[in-house]
């Protein structure tokens, strides 16, 4: 029984930095932006959230400072894609690129170490988990209410299916797309924020493996609302959960094979998921009024 | 002392820092509660000119009067603030929100934090009782019919309170009844007092509804005639800038031997859903078949299973006795089918290439490889060369990319290519959309010219003139199904009509 | 200045702001720039030596350059090279170290096995996005990952020397026959026909896309599918195609690693290096040009084997060259705004 329960609460806090950056990824894309910069982005939440810390002594400066490090990373995406219409595939994979190197070369330069940082402040913890936790499943809670009950979302919703149709009434198109990918940069700050003093105590270079690649996947796999993307996210972090715990209990099996399995379950879903997945209309397309 | 509730003067419009002029020094005068039409080729600038007045584009130069006071229009919520409201072609309706949501989109009302979505849906009722068109707060914009998706986009701007409506191309998706009612509408509009203004190129609507005609050619206003003294030919001669003709010489040809043979076909369409319901026809050598019917009747479906690029659910085709039904793009063009599609863009070419690679799209295999590894760029730079010249394509250079040509200069190589293709039946899917009235003569000549060496040909065209003008017999299409085949000489357009909508006669 | 002439300014414009930026950074940590520059470059280029060094660097990054210019041309992004090196290196490693039969772990046949084992890893991604429409940016992600878990494995069992006891995670080195020749052996690097190789792999890569009909055919699918399957082309089988040719070319940058002895002949942790993720920096600073490609992965292996140089005379760690890279790539994905500002620029002198 009681492994169970311990299976349900890993299973919770795995899936918490996937869902806290897809539900970021989903502001993004509903407005039309495609953002595969979401893993520098954690990347970058993750190693600033870490530094905040050290320098500040509070942990909680630190989870700003994280969101923050996101923010400003979406900003640039932002900048590249919307006010100078680059492509956003590219303009993605640029942030990750830079964030990778950027964290390491910091690390060198802040604490002359290669790898990690050194210990430092990390947050309060409840039933095991830390408080970021609680945070990102209040946040993913009130995406809903967010998306499908206020002026804001619904407005998101029309710039992502029909840019040209909002545009006539009156609406300002790249502010709206701004904002959705300033969001995605916040809250994949977040996710960041909690893997390096929410879960651990440090940055370790790296640190977000592919997460952020896999809440791209959630968010397909979740056909971009906020209920399917909780859902999904649980089910990755499942996978990530039972594959600490299969390895565990089951010998014999060498271990890099039970490590692959979050993203070979990733590989299914997409394989499974495809021809009834639709994405917001627009997305990936730069706004031009005279393309019409 | 004429009431003009809109003149516009001296508007002028450049793009890419003065590169392209899209209105240049155009004067236009709207009288109080008359219908106004706007007439002109692709791209002679009107759609450009509504947009300015609709607030989506601000002028290079040129001023704008609303009853007598200069207006400065900086976008479209205050366009809609002056009263102004356009109707577009392609409308603007989020197709996943509801028709409440779409109506309410920019101006929406709130309960605290919340969007107050019951509010919507009271003042979607409320507007669509005054105005007497009946509407669906809840209904989702998708699964609507065309013509109901337009009465929302027609709610919409009364909504905001137009008193100026402008209709672009109105017409141009909707089948004769809904045509009829969509002229009600308009005509009890101006009894409401408001006035109208709307683009059309089909010279018949434009001389049976208006009271007044502006003919826009290359950014100029070129023509105003009051409607009463008008006629096609003078208005098609000012679109142009010179006598047009309507109508083409068709070959005396004698009609041959059946080649093509439909039967039973049936054909899905994206969504899962029946779009060709058990089509049967047979086309002889020599013959012209038109197709005729609204989009969306099944015909894009039709001809995408014709040419391999849709499955065959289950019937019949076969050419020249060959069961073509089900195969590969390729196998079916090496059977003898050549295909303009109707989508230029999207299926007939690589915008990107050079109209020289363009030339060898789809026949590069066959004939512009010497060891099939190697592409003969020698021939088929002769080739390309020699066609640029025969048809009179320009600009000259077969290095310029196909995106950058004109519709009907774009038109005439993607028609040319497939001409010289080995072939023996020709499907041209709406083959003069988007092009110009010069550019018309010449397709269609091209492809009467199939008949004098004994093709079949299909053409598949909402426009109703085309198929008269070319057709020998002509099939009606309505909800997936042919509703009837007539001798061109027993066709007229009500009969179409009345097969169009899905009658019999 | 014509557009297509602004377009080649940009890479160059971008090497060349980045640098300033870089010399910003070092200044700031207290080093002469000009110092710290002139190391960079005397550590790339000064001498045989630091030429062999470069070339040798450059040679991996020329074929995943490559291997992403090809999936690009077909309108697909190639994350997923990373991957496929390591693949082929451990197919190369698999076969030249461990299969005894003469016939087969001869350097060609190796070489060929490498290219498949990368053809098959990225032509999974291929037939997921021909198929079924899976984004091959989410699917060579993943497939990385499981490559990366793929060589752990490797390392540590089936494939380690002196068996899964034995002393580190690497294989043991591959035999005599399956070696590639060295170049410049005297400067003792370990400078191989493989870079040889990787040039013929530009040339031919060139030659495909300008000449040939299936070059013609990608070009076609990458830029409308549509009409390219109006037109009779099978884009399912080109777009197969071109993902399986990408992923044989970073399958080659795998198997020069092992089979062209810079890490003794053997695989070892960390022999990939990130030289999949460089292969798109290559791709885009060349532009997607198999001759840009070329000159760029030259480039980016100056500033690496350079920047060992600036870190061993200098204070500054080499991990700069990475900052240097990386906003590099920005500014590439920043092309619209440097149009924009030539653009206005013109406006203002006209």
């Amino acid at each position: 029984m009681s492994i169970f329960i311990s299976l349900i609460l890993a299973t919770i806090r795995q899936a918490a930095p996937i869902l806290i950056t897809a539900i970021g990824g989903m502001f993004s894309e509903l407005t039309g932006v495609v953002n595969i910069g979401l893993e520098g982005m954690m990347l970058m939440g993750a190693f600033s959230a870490a530094v905040v810390s050290y320098y500040t002594g509070n942990p909680y400066v630190g989870i700003l400072g994280g969101m923050m490090a996101g923010g400003i990373m979406a900003l640039l995406h932002a900048i590249l894609s919307i006010k100078y219409k680059g492509n956003q595939v590219v303009s993605g994979v640029a942030i990750n690129l830079f964030a990778s190197g950027f964290t390491v070369f910091m690390l060198r330069v802040l604490f002359n170490q290669s790898g990690n940082t050194p210990t430092v402040p990390k947050t309060a913890t409840f039933f095991g988990m830390s408080i970021i936790v609680f945070i990102i499943y209040a946040i993913a809670f009130a995406s809903h209410w967010f998306i499908y009950k206020t002026v804001w979302g619904l407005r998101m919703r029309a710039v992502g299916e029909h840019p040209l149709a909002a545009d006539t009434v009156g609406i300002n198109v790249l502010n709206v797309r701004y904002f959705g990918v300033i969001m995605s940069g916040l809250l994949a700050g977040l996710g960041g924020a909690y893997l390096s003093i929410g879960a651990l105590s440090q940055f370790t270079k790296e640190m977000s493996a592919g997460r952020g690649f896999i809440a791209l996947a959630a968010l397909v796999f979740g056909k971009w609302t906020p209920g399917g993307v909780l859902g999904a996210s649980l089910l990755f972090g499942f996978a990530d959960a039972g594959q600490t715990l299969i390895q565990q209990y089951v010998t014999g099996v060498p271990p890099q094979f039970i490590q692959m399995l979050p993203y070979i379950l990733t590989l299914l879903a997409l394989a499974g998921v495809v021809g009834k997945a639709v994405a917001p209309a627009s997305s990936g397309k730069p706004y031009d009024k005279s393309d019409s | 002392m004429t009431n003009y509730i809109l003149e516009m003067k001296n508007m002028r419009k450049t793009f890419l820092g003065g590169k392209v002029v899209a209105n240049d020094d155009i004067t236009l005068n709207i009288v109080e509660g008359e219908k106004h039409a706007i007439v002109g080729e692709n791209g002679a600038g009107k759609s450009t000119l509504m947009k300015i007045l609709n607030g989506l584009y601000t002028p290079t130069s040129g001023t704008i009067s609303l009853n007598g006071k200069v207006a400065d229009i900086k976008g479209p919520g205050e366009a809609a603030k002056l009263g102004i409201g356009m109707v577009y072609q392609h409308f603007m309706l989020v197709p996943t929100l509801t028709v409440a949501e779409n109506m309410i989109l920019g101006v929406e009302p709130t309960k605290g934090m919340n969007l107050d979505i019951n509010k919507a849906r009271e003042d979607v009722r409320k507007v669509s009782e005054k105005y007497g068109l009946a509407i669906d707060p809840d209904a989702i914009i998708s699964d609507l019919s065309v013509g109901i998706q337009q009465r929302v986009e027609i709610l919409k701007i009364l909504f905001k309170g137009a008193n100026l409506l402008i209709f672009d191309e109105p017409t141009a998706v909707l089948i004769p009844q809904e045509v009829k009612e969509l002229y009600k509408i308009m005509d009890n509009l101006i009894e409401e007092g408001k006035t109208i203004i709307f683009i059309s190129h089909k010279l018949q609507e434009v001389l049976d509804i208006s009271d007044n005609i502006t003919v826009i050619r290359r950014g100029k206003d070129v023509a105003n005639f009051e409607t009463k003294d008008a006629t096609k030919q003078k208005i098609a001669n000012a679109m142009v800038g010179r006598p047009v003709l309507f109508t083409t010489e068709k070959p005396e040809v004698t009609i041959g031997e059946k080649i093509v043979e439909v039967k039973d076909l049936n054909v899905k369409n994206n969504k899962g859903l029946p779009a060709v319901k058990k089509v049967s026809f047979d086309i002889k050598a020599g013959e012209v078949f038109g197709i005729a019917g609204v989009e969306g009747s099944g015909q894009s479906e039709l001809v995408e299973a014709m040419t391999g690029l849709r499955k065959v659910e289950s019937g019949i085709f076969t050419l020249n006795g060959e069961d073509l039904a089900g195969k590969t793009p390729r196998h079916i063009t090496l059977a003898g089918l050549a295909h303009v599609p109707e989508d230029r863009h999207t299926r007939a070419a690589v915008s990107e290439f050079s109209v020289r690679d363009t030339f060898a799209f789809g026949v590069h295999r066959e004939k512009f490889t010497k060891n099939k590894i190697l592409l003969d760029v020698e021939k088929l730079e002769k080739e390309a060369e020699f066609f640029m010249e025969a048809h009179d394509i320009r600009p000259r250079g077969t290095k310029t990319a196909f995106g950058k040509l004109s519709g009907g200069n774009q038109q005439k190589i993607i028609v040319a290519r497939e001409l010289e293709k080995k072939h023996d039946f020709i499907i041209a899917s709406q083959p003069t959309r988007g092009v110009d009235i010069g550019a018309i003569e010449a397709i269609h000549k091209l492809i009467l010219e199939e008949k004098k060496t004994g093709k079949a040909v299909m053409v598949v065209s909402a426009e109703l003139s085309e198929i008269l003008n070319l057709s020998d017999r002509i099939a009606v299409m309505c909800g997936g199904e042919i509703t009837g085949i007539l001798d061109r000489e027993d066709a007229t357009e009500e009969k179409i009509g009345i097969l169009m909508a899905g009658g019999k006669l | 200045m014509n557009r297509k002439l602004q377009g080649l300014l940009v890479p160059v414009l971008a090497v060349f702001i980045a640098l300033l930026l870089g010399a910003g950074i070092i200044a700031y940590l207290g080093e002469n720039p000009l110092t710290a520059y002139y190391y960079l470059f005397t550590g790339a280029f000064d001498g045989r030596r630091a030429i062999a060094r470069t070339l040798l660097e450059a040679t991996p990054m020329i074929f995943t350059g490559l291997s992403v210019l090809v999936a690009f041309k077909t309108g697909l992004f190639n994350i997923g090279a990373q991957g496929q090196v390591v693949m082929g290196g451990l197919a190369a490693a698999a076969v030249g170290a461990f299969v005894h039969n003469s016939g087969i772990n001869n350097v060609f046949v190796v070489l060929i096995i490498a290219a498949a084992a990368g053809f098959a890893w990225a032509g999974i991604a291929g037939w997921l996005k021909a198929k079924l429409g899976v984004h091959e940016v989410i699917s060579t992600i993943m497939l990385n990952y499981i490559a990366l878990n793929f060589e752990q494995y490797g390392l540590n069992y089936p494939l380690k020397a002196g068996g899964p006891m034995g002393p580190s995670p690497q294989t043991p080195p591959v035999f005599e026959s399956s070696r590639l020749a060295m170049l410049m052996p005297d400067t003792k690097v370990a400078l191989n026909v493989g870079f040889i190789i990787a040039v013929i792999a530009v040339i031919l890569i060139w030659f495909m896309f300008e000449k040939t009909i299936t070059g013609y055919e990608i070009k076609a699918v990458g830029l409308n599918p549509s009409a390219s399957e109006n037109a009779g082309i099978n884009v399912k089988w080109r777009i197969l195609l071109a993902m399986g040719i990408a992923g044989s070319l970073s399958g080659l940058a795998g198997a020069e690693r092992i089979l062209g002895g810079v890490g003794q002949y053997t695989y070892r942790q960390g022999i990939m290096g990130s030289y999949g993720f460089d292969g798109i920096a290559v791709a885009l600073l060349g532009k997607n040009s198999p001759i840009g490609a070329l000159f760029a992965a030259i480039l980016f292996a100056a500033l690496r084997t350079g920047g060992r140089s600036m870190q061993f005379n200098t204070s500054i760690p080499s991990q700069i060259i990475i900052i240097i890279q990386a906003i590099i790539i920005l500014l590439i994905a920043a092309e619209n705004m440097f149009h924009t500002i030539l653009d206005k620029k013109k406006k203002v002198s006209n």
